[in-house]
């Protein structure tokens, strides 16, 4: 992440963090994504492969992905800037950051991405907001079909599409789910050992700081196993979890304010949320999450001041993977709490300011606040 | 799925495989993998300095006791490993080093032991040279079910015929289940017939 304290300039909406802001039509599901994984016959991958390959291989699928309609973002390549936006946008992978002149990014519309020499040779991925795996998968076929009648797939009868990871043989096909779940986490709706159940034998991960654990206001699913069953299959399954985790979201977020002991730890929790914002000074990631997500949480049920896109607008920014480019921990804590401070007078808004800025004492209150500064701080003023 | 790392001992099927005996005849990769008791008992040892007629003489031993139970496919192997270790020139026999990483892929170079540790295939041949263990990964997830997916639209007609073929196999082996027979006859010509159409 630079160091520049202008705001980055985001692209019309490609990647998996833009398509994070709320879909008014979807209290719970983030975005979806569905994504497949191609490579080209008689090319060695692109990890094992020399630069020659490579750029063999780029200027091969350039001309296959410009002829079914792909817009190249190339020529931005060139700009170091761009790279870091390209990053946080998910137009760029940690591979093609190894091999930046041999790889390529291609847009076509507002929902479909292809990468060309990540891991695999291409990739093709496209996200929604709020719960569209179908047209998601639906996007990704017919790109991946055009693409496959002037392209030799690497690919076996028996096997399917062979991958450069043999983890995704098979289809080579991923769907995902990005779900906001703060009341299942609150009120424990599902059991430790629920959890299997609910999620099919998908695979789940925690948003904020990328780990397996399953009971988090954000959470990933995903299907891990991509071969013996189709891509509709696959896709069904994730779907399914989805629907059931937001329907149990839903219950639970229904459930809190008619359970008193709920109800006023949940006030407690939005209090103390709230307060943690206006005087933090150092957040770890988990902690910036957990705040961010009981912000959220109280403006959807029509509780808090800050508008819902503003706080994905610092998730997406603040995503983990973001921060594993360069800087050491430290220095990432302090820009991140120097960028979500930052955001927030970017924006202007007096309802933020008077919520997340202190305003200076007013002269009838000088005696109060110099007490305050003594240690004598009237009760709520801090945490 | 089970991981790409995790290989089973072909003798016991239970412990996790660590000694790869392999061998390159004509071409071809022929590998036998098994866990260190099963190694043991069989009367190699890894772990130590061996002739090579031990090393003959317990493969040999091995050979025989695994012929009782191990698919044609793996016998063959097998075999083809102890003529070519037998061969008064040393045939294309490995050192020690390159059998302990198991096969190669002929064409990148590539060996099993490496792709298993970067979880990585170096290209698409490399799924031809490690297709053993390739089946031994696949085989719990798909239960030897034909490819269902999204085959590509630009396919060599040899490899259109063998999706086919396998997709008749599959419902063959479900009619002969349901006891349907003269289904079973129609789709046995119909394999035939594909075969035939091959070349096969």
């Amino acid at each position: 992440m630079s160091g520049s304290r202008e705001p980055l300039v985001f692209l019309p909406a490609q990647s998996w963090e833009r398509a994070l802001p709320n879909d008014p039509d979807d209290p719970v599901v983030f975005s979806s994504r569905a994504t497949v994984r191609r490579d080209l016959a008689g090319h060695a991958y692109p990890g094992s492969a020399t630069a020659a390959d490579r750029e063999e291989v780029r200027l091969l699928l350039h001309k296959v992905l410009r002829e079914i309609g792909g817009r190249s973002l190339r020529r931005r390549w060139k700009n170091g800037e761009w790279r870091e936006i390209a990053r946080v946008e998910g137009l760029s992978t940690p591979e093609m950051e190894r091999w930046w002149d041999e790889a390529e990014t291609f847009l076509f519309g507002r929902h479909l991405t292809a990468l060309v020499n990540t891991e695999d040779h291409l990739l093709f991925r496209s996200t929604w907001r709020g719960l569209h795996l179908r047209e998601a998968v639906q996007a990704v076929r017919e790109a991946d079909a055009e693409a496959s009648e002037r392209l030799d797939y690497a690919f076996s009868p028996e096997f399917g599409h062979l991958t450069a990871s043999p983890d995704r043989m098979g289809t080579g096909f991923c769907a995902e789910v990005c779900l906001f779940l703060p009341a299942i986490k609150f009120a424990r709706a599902v059991e430790p050992e629920a959890w299997d159940r609910v999620l099919r034998g998908l695979t789940a991960c925690n948003l904020a700081v990328d780990s397996g654990e399953r009971d988090m206001p954000y959470l990933r699913i995903w299907n891990r196993q991509t071969a013996g069953k189709s891509e509709e299959r696959l896709e069904e399954e994730v779907e399914a979890a989805a629907k059931e985790l937001a329907e149990k979201e839903m219950a639970a977020r229904e459930a809190i304010p008619k359970h008193d002991a709920l109800a006023l730890l949940w006030e407690d929790r939005w209090a103390r949320a709230k307060a943690t914002a206006t005087v933090a000074v150092v957040m770890d990631a988990q902690e910036e999450m957990e705040l961010l997500s009981w912000l959220r949480w109280g403006t959807l049920i029509g509780r808090g001041l800050v508008p819902v896109e503003l706080l994905d607008l610092i998730l997406m920014r603040d995503q983990p993977g973001i921060w594993r480019f360069g800087d050491s921990r430290s220095q990432a804590r302090a820009k991140r709490l120097e960028m979500l401070m930052e955001t927030f007078s970017e924006q202007n808004l007096g309802e933020l300011e008077r919520l997340f800025r202190r305003k200076p004492p007013r002269k009838k209150c000088a005696k109060r606040a110099a007490a305050a500064e003594d240690g004598k701080a009237p009760e709520g003023d801090a945490p | 799925m089970v991981e790409w790392s995790a290989m089973k001992c072909e003798k016991c099927h239970e412990r996790e495989a660590s000694v790869h005996l392999t061998q390159v005849l004509d071409g071809e990769a022929c590998s036998i993998h098994l866990c260190m008791e099963c190694a043991r008992a069989a009367g190699l040892d890894p772990s130590g300095p061996m002739e090579m007629n031990q090393l003959l003489a317990g493969t040999a031993h091995l050979y025989q006791e695994l012929q009782k139970e191990i698919p044609q496919e793996l016998r063959e192997a097998a075999e083809a490993m102890l003529r070519s270790m037998g061969r008064p020139d040393g045939g294309e026999e490995e050192s020690a080093e390159g059998e302990a990483e198991g096969p190669r892929c002929p064409h990148c170079g590539t060996t099993l032991a490496k792709s298993r540790k970067s979880r990585r295939m170096g290209c698409p041949l490399c799924y031809a040279a490690f297709a053993g263990q390739v089946r031994e990964y696949l085989d719990p997830v798909t239960e030897g079910k034909a490819f269902g997916g999204w085959a590509p639209r630009r396919l060599p007609e040899g490899l259109r015929r063998d999706m086919e073929r396998m997709r008749l196999e599959e419902e063959l082996r479900a009619a002969l289940g349901r006891e349907e027979y003269e289904r079973a006859a129609g789709l046995r010509d119909r394999i035939a017939a594909l075969q035939a159409d091959g070349g096969d």
